[in-house]
């Protein structure tokens, strides 16, 4: 048996590898001494569980592969008829010599319609699909929410004009908003309850979208005068497919996955979401995202 | 008149795009891929392409790579395509990438639209 110090330092060495692996790196290549001795054991040991976490993540980025294709390639096919049922309508609808009759033309954009809530659909649907796969591959930057908040605001002022609604932007002025967190996903949350808000809106109805930063969190308020919630059904808003029955009456555009897919955006974001709404008054959505 | 080249596969969506374009008031040219593309570029000039990504033989990725080598040419680029690849937001950062948009989800009139402010600029 070795002397004390050399076997503290031996100790000490592995110690160091073993901090190391914890933290993530996998790349120490432990070396046997030439002769056994009882520290033997232990090296081999840890060079097993080395090669064994190695190949868990091999394994692991392969099924993340598998998935991405596999995510893509549905995503292509299911939308490669779609978009060409869409813009085949646009097209004929938009033919004057086609010379259509009114009837002809009702019947066309209720096939149009259809096609569009097809493509949302199938878009939710991916998006809940890989949720619930854990399939996350977009990577995480440093976001200025307040940015992707006004460009989504803007994107939306047309729909909010057909509407008469009015959409209030309350974001502090030279605060930055700066979060890490994966872009594409927060533009897709905010754009679901935006959409919602003038979706329900009534006509010539307010939206307002407030942000406000503490130096903990960001807190989001989307408060609309549209045809609210019916207090029995607010339970169920955040199910997926769910559609409150009045929402349904109101429009049947609509998946019912919107709520549902940003939950679970802002549940990996740490944050929580919750809304007060009442029937024919509207309603009013919070979310709070810590700033990490 | 501007002169626009549709690079796509789909027989069904190229006539749709070309037929809007045209009513639009542009020079429409098509190639069914990457290859016939650069070839055609390699001779003429135009104003925009708009690109497919997923195509047989090269597709629209490697369709940019090789652009500039081949043709020496800084066209503008508007990618129309039915699959939301992850890194969207570095890909418009690009030099000559004006713009992704995905096919099922835009009406025609919105791709003319964005077709116009690309144009503008």
């Amino acid at each position: 048996m070795a002397n004390p110090h050399a076997i503290k330092k031996r100790l000490a060495g592995l110690i160091s590898v073993l901090n190391k692996v914890a933290g993530g790196d996998l790349s120490q290549n432990i070396r046997l001494a030439k002769t056994k001795d009882e520290f033997t054991p232990l090296y081999v040991g840890l060079r097993r569980v080395i090669e064994a976490m190695r190949h868990q993540i091999v394994r692991t980025e392969l099924i993340n592969k598998r998935k991405s294709q596999f995510f893509t390639t549905a995503a292509h096919e299911l939308r490669t008829p779609l978009g060409n049922m869409r813009w085949s309508l646009e097209t004929i609808l938009d033919d004057e010599s086609a010379n259509l009759s009114e009837n002809a033309k009702i019947i066309l954009y209720q096939a149009y319609d259809s096609s569009i809530r097809m493509t949302q659909l199938v878009n939710d649907l991916l998006t809940v699909s890989k949720l619930e796969e854990g399939y996350f591959v977009e990577g995480k930057k440093l976001i200025d929410i307040c940015d992707v908040i006004r460009k989504t605001v803007a994107l939306f002022s047309s729909d909010a004009k057909k509407k008469s609604v009015t959409l209030k932007l309350l974001i502090p002025k030279n605060k930055h908003c700066k979060r890490l967190m994966e872009p594409f996903f927060f533009s897709e949350a905010i754009n679901n309850i935006l959409s919602n808000a003038i979706k329900y809106s009534k006509m010539q109805g307010t939206v307002e979208i407030a942000v406000e930063k503490t130096r903990r969190t960001i807190k989001l308020r989307i408060s609309d005068t549209g045809i609210g919630i019916p207090k029995n059904e607010q339970p169920n808003i955040f199910t997926k497919f769910f559609r409150a029955t009045n929402a349904k009456k109101h429009t049947k555009q609509g998946t019912g996955l919107g709520l549902y897919i940003v939950r679970e955006y802002i549940k990996k974001w740490g944050g929580r979401i919750w809304f007060v709404s009442k029937i024919h008054k509207g309603s009013t959505f919070f979310v709070e995202i810590p700033l990490q | 008149m501007k002169k626009i080249l549709i690079v796509e596969d789909d027989d069904d969506y190229r006539k749709l795009l070309a037929r809007k374009l045209n009513k639009s008031g542009y020079m429409t040219f098509s190639s069914t891929n990457g290859q016939e593309a650069l070839r055609f570029l390699k001779k003429k000039t135009v104003d925009l392409i708009v690109l497919d990504l997923i195509m047989k033989k090269m597709n629209g990725l490697e369709f940019y790579e090789k652009i500039e080598k081949e043709t020496n040419k800084e066209t503008p680029i508007l990618i129309l395509s039915n699959i939301q690849l992850s890194n969207i937001n570095e890909l418009v950062t690009k030099p000559q990438i004006e713009g992704y948009l995905i096919k099922a989800n835009t009406s025609l009139a919105k791709v003319i639209d964005k077709i116009e402010s690309v144009l503008l600029n």
